[in-house]
């Protein structure tokens, strides 16, 4: 199955998705795609395929998201505890990986033609070299697209990302790029691989922890935890989570309020936007040093 | 005239959503209540002998977030269930720091409530003086506010580059070590939020990677029963991390 699959919607859902857009729609959803394992042994097929049939219904996934208006999307697809698996199934879902990576790079024309962009966090570093090399260059090909964002964490976890983000600042200050007083919350926020708050998180699959996702991203999200497991999540079960935001997002209203006066987001200085920029070009010169 | 369509049957739809799922919530507490009702739920006394033994598993860290004002009375009677079920940590999370600033009274309620052998540690900036040796009941409490969390990884950011540690030697574990410090508690494994939305509200972000989650709607007037299912869900569930 490829990512960029036509509408797939029904005359129905297709209304449905229209009435759904009249309330609040979330900017950006998080999704902890968990249960393609259960699934493998409730229907009895191997691992993989349970994975494979994960994959399918992330496509599907993102066109729901697409017909809805939400334009970005941060999906769980690898954690750096998942390496603990057993090697028979960390090499599967690795190939499974870079097939789809490479079906990715096959789709350019629509990719370009969407505008979507393809972002991988995580600590890339972790990953073989070949799948460096198909991560590095789908996200160069499509990183001045701007119509829609999916980022995919891979070989990810937060605490990595934090302590990866307070390696950066440190860095900043030994080389005296920023000075200590420059180092805030807002600061490191904005040294993490991504740095776009979800306003939805959903976990499939009954189970009610966060597992080290976003962690730091999703202090103010809603959150949504849902029994069913994720390659058996239907559209049905999609427009249940979007109304349920819509509820909360109701009685939001003023927690928002209260959290805009109190948090009082300091311009950036010069010096942090010069250092900001170092991290940037250098997170380029990485990705293109993986494709060479 | 097609978009008013569309935003009249929205409201519609809506409501009709909202009837459906008032409908489920009060199906699912008619069903949980006779089930509690069949578990034979033992009075507080004889829970108090035997310290929840039924529980195969308990949490040694439970947090509590706190979307409302806080109600003092039943908070002191969380930190004595938490006491009397053998959990040593609980912590007090409200964003809005009401509860930090009248922490003497959450003090004065739980002290009401204590037996005289019960040891309540209060971890606040008062008194730390937590000796060893007592023989009695006892938990650890903390209350946490919007500051302890992204702020204390500012500092620690901060304390970091003071020590002139090189950013190559820097691993997770070492900047765990500096945030458990500043935390003081283990990382909970269960946090029960009392709202009407399921948020974390800006909680300490490091801490909560394995936590548990669960949400009522309120901690006004909470029942040791719904405290109890709480912790039978955690002792239900097994964790696979990562494997």
């Amino acid at each position: 199955m490829s990512w960029i699959t036509e509408n797939s919607l029904d005359i129905f859902q297709r209304f449905v998705v229209n009435v759904l857009k009249c309330g609040p729609i979330p900017k950006h959803v998080g999704i902890i795609m968990d249960g393609n394992r259960r699934y493998a042994k409730k229907v009895n097929v191997e691992k993989y395929i349970g994975h494979s049939k994960g994959f399918d219904k992330l496509s599907e996934a993102l066109v729901w998201c697409k017909e809805l208006g939400i334009k970005e999307v941060t999906v769980y697809a690898f954690s750096i505890e998942n390496f603990k698996r057993t090697p028979k199934e960390v090499d599967e879902l690795m190939n499974l990986a870079i097939e789809k990576f490479e079906k990715l790079l096959e789709e350019e024309d629509k990719l370009m033609a969407e505008g979507i962009c393809v972002r991988v966090i995580g600590n890339m570093k972790l990953l073989r070299e070949d799948f460096q090399k198909l991560i590095a260059k789908a996200m160069l090909l499509t990183k001045d697209n701007t119509n829609s964002i999916l980022n995919i964490a891979f070989a990810y976890t937060s605490r990595e990302e934090i302590t990866s983000a307070i390696k950066n600042i440190v860095k900043g200050v030994e080389e005296q790029h920023i000075s200590l007083d420059d180092v805030t919350d807002a600061l490191i926020s904005q040294c993490l691989y991504t740095n776009s708050n979800p306003d939805l998180l959903l976990r499939t699959s009954g189970e009610v922890r966060i597992s080290d996702f976003l962690l730091w991203q999703i202090s103010h999200s809603v959150i949504y935890f849902t029994d069913v497991l994720w390659p058996e999540f239907s559209f049905w079960n999609f427009i249940l989570c979007i109304l349920k935001y819509q509820k909360c997002y109701y009685q939001i209203g003023d927690i928002r309020k209260n959290e805009n006066s109190t948090f009082h987001y300091r311009g950036n200085n010069e010096r942090i936007e010069n250092f900001l920029s170092i991290l940037k070009q250098n997170e380029l010169a990485t990705l293109q040093s993986f494709c060479q | 005239m097609y978009r008013i369509l569309n935003k009249i049957v929205y409201v519609a739809f809506y409501y009709v959503y909202i009837f459906f799922e008032f409908l489920y919530d009060k199906s699912k507490s008619v069903k949980e209540h006779f089930s509690s009702l069949k578990r034979n739920i033992t009075p507080l006394v004889t829970v108090e002998k035997n310290g929840f033994q039924n529980l195969t598993k308990r949490p040694n860290h439970i947090t509590f977030i706190i979307d409302e004002s806080p109600s003092y009375v039943d908070l002191a009677n969380l930190v004595i269930w938490c006491m009397t079920a053998r959990i040593s940590f609980v912590s007090f999370y409200d964003h809005r720091g009401i509860l930090k600033k009248h922490e003497e009274k959450l003090e004065q309620e739980v002290n009401k409530r204590k037996q005289t052998t019960d040891h309540i540690f209060w971890h606040n900036n008062r008194n730390s003086d937590f000796k060893n040796g007592f023989s009695g009941r006892k938990v650890h409490v903390k209350i946490l506010t919007g500051e302890d969390g992204k702020k204390n990884v500012q500092s620690v950011c901060k304390q970091i580059i003071s020590k002139n540690k090189p950013y190559s030697e820097i691993t997770i574990d070492y900047v765990n070590e500096y945030l458990r410090e500043q935390y003081e508690f283990p990382d909970p494994d269960v946090g029960i939020i009392f709202s009407k939305i399921f948020m974390l509200f800006n909680y300490p972000p490091w801490q909560i990677r394995l936590t548990e989650f669960h949400r009522l709607k309120s901690h006004y007037n909470i029942s040791f029963n719904d405290f109890v299912d709480v912790l039978i869900k955690f002792s239900k569930c097994n964790q696979r991390i990562g494997t």
